[in-house]
């Protein structure tokens, strides 16, 4: 199966064409979630050079052990992106890498891709705006604790620390600022159960 | 019962990546036994899964797609997988779900039309995959705008992404105050002339947002406008002054 039959093909189709060693469904996974992947890793680093690093480990590794992805289970983007963000907070804090990268993968409630890539680029292009729109309505001190975790990679008691509020305040915001974007997406059609 | 209140409490911690390594074995070890907590937890998953989708979007340089192909070709593929069933073309349920949850009706209607044209052509598309995976390559075929409110629009705010390799553009209004029961806001498109040519209607949602998804790109036109109008069609022409404009690129 080559590229120009692989363009439209759901991402669990591809992750089986990547378990069966198609270099080409490797190719379309890049220019499906190169982008973003990238994206994630300068919004962390803010260092090109070390972005891309981050990206070529992580699609390699996907490429790897793509045997071992179990389609059914999460969503190859989400697996990607997990990995893109976990191995960059790795580079950022100095950490050793690799072994919560492998232990960290989500479960997740089903798969996710598919579809024809006007419709998914569409599709992609308003879950962002519907993202981004979601995280501008949280409170500033939830969106900031969410952001440092997630985004700066602190642990909730470094970040209790940095801001000078107790630990409990900081999990109450964790929670308060998820809770509110899950409903958010949802209201909006992006999360279904 | 607190040591089951104290792990609920660090659920979130633990789906953001930042719990204390030992408390993240704590919160692992409970979510196995206790329901209450994985439902919470996945759902405060689903939210920190879409938290990469924020970022903002940056186009990476072309040599790194070669570098990842070449380091690949280089590597030794241990996938032992049998290949894949034969491709069937399938929407999945949550992209069906998006046009009755949505979007106004007039939208829905767009959107499904869209959705329908795409999936038909989907032959031809694939026969020109070569272009498409050079739009793919390509952000540069991806044009974003921003135009804020003016005068009793002020704090509302349209992004305007134009997707012109795929022909479409969405439109992101947020902050838009509620109109009357028998009004609607009305968009415009001003082409090159500064005639305008009507866009389509809606009424944001309470939390003040709506995405509207344009079956046509925004080449051609050099600004959107948005008008109240008589619902719950609208107008074939502006009938009431620019409620807020701005310029598309």
């Amino acid at each position: 199966m080559g590229v120009d039959s692989l363009g439209g093909v759901t991402d669990v189709e591809l992750s089986e064409q990547l378990a069966a060693g198609n270099t080409q469904a490797l190719e379309v996974l890049y220019d499906r979630y190169g982008g973003l992947a990238y994206s994630v890793s300068i919004r962390i680093l803010g260092d090109p050079g070390k972005a891309e690093d981050v990206v070529q480990d992580v699609f390699l590794k996907l490429w790897n052990s793509a045997s071992r992805f179990d389609a059914g289970k999460g969503s190859l983007r989400t697996w990607l992106l997990t990995a893109v963000r976990n191995r960059s907070i790795d580079y950022l804090r100095g950490r050793g890498a690799h072994e919560r990268y492998e232990k960290e993968i989500p479960e997740q409630i089903e798969a996710t891709g598919g579809g024809s890539d006007p419709w998914r680029e569409v599709s992609q292009l308003m879950e962002r705006e519907a993202v981004r729109l979601a995280i501008d309505t949280l409170p500033s001190e939830q969106r900031q604790a969410v952001e440092l975790a997630f985004f700066g990679g602190y642990s909730h008691r470094e970040i209790a620390e940095m801001i000078r509020v107790p630990l409990s305040t900081v999990k109450g915001r964790m929670r308060l600022g998820l809770e509110k974007l899950h409903s958010y997406l949802q209201g909006k059609g992006f999360v279904y159960e | 019962m607190s040591e089951h209140l104290d792990l609920e409490g660090a659920i979130a911690a633990y789906v953001l990546g930042a719990a204390e390594p030992e408390e993240r074995e704590e919160v692992r070890n409970h979510l196995a036994g206790c329901a209450e907590c994985r439902e919470i937890a996945k759902r405060l998953q689903v939210a920190a899964d879409a938290l990469p989708l924020a970022a903002e979007l940056v186009k990476p340089p072309a040599r790194l797609r070669a570098r990842i192909m070449e380091a690949a070709a280089a590597s030794p593929h241990t996938g032992a997988l049998p290949p894949a069933r034969a491709k069937v073309l399938s929407l999945p349920r949550r992209e069906r779900n998006w046009n009755s949850a949505r979007l106004a009706p007039y939208w829905s209607q767009a959107a499904v039309a869209a959705l329908a044209i795409a999936v038909v052509g989907l032959g031809a598309w694939n026969l020109s995959l070569g272009r498409q995976v050079e739009t793919y390559r390509s952000q540069a075929h991806v044009y974003r705008s921003t135009i804020d409110g003016q005068g009793p629009m002020t704090g509302s705010q349209a992004k305007v992404v134009d997707l012109r390799s795929q022909g479409v553009a969405l439109v992101s209004f947020s902050h838009m105050p509620t109109v009357s029961a028998d009004k609607v806001y009305e968009l415009w498109l001003i082409n090159d002339k500064g005639t305008p040519e009507p866009g389509g209607v809606f009424r944001p949602d309470p939390d003040g947002t709506k995405i509207l998804v344009l079956q046509k790109d925004l080449r051609g036109y050099r600004a959107i406008a948005v008008t109240i109008e008589q619902g719950p069609d609208g107008a074939l022409t502006p009938s009431a002054p620019s409620a807020f404009s701005g310029p598309v690129l």
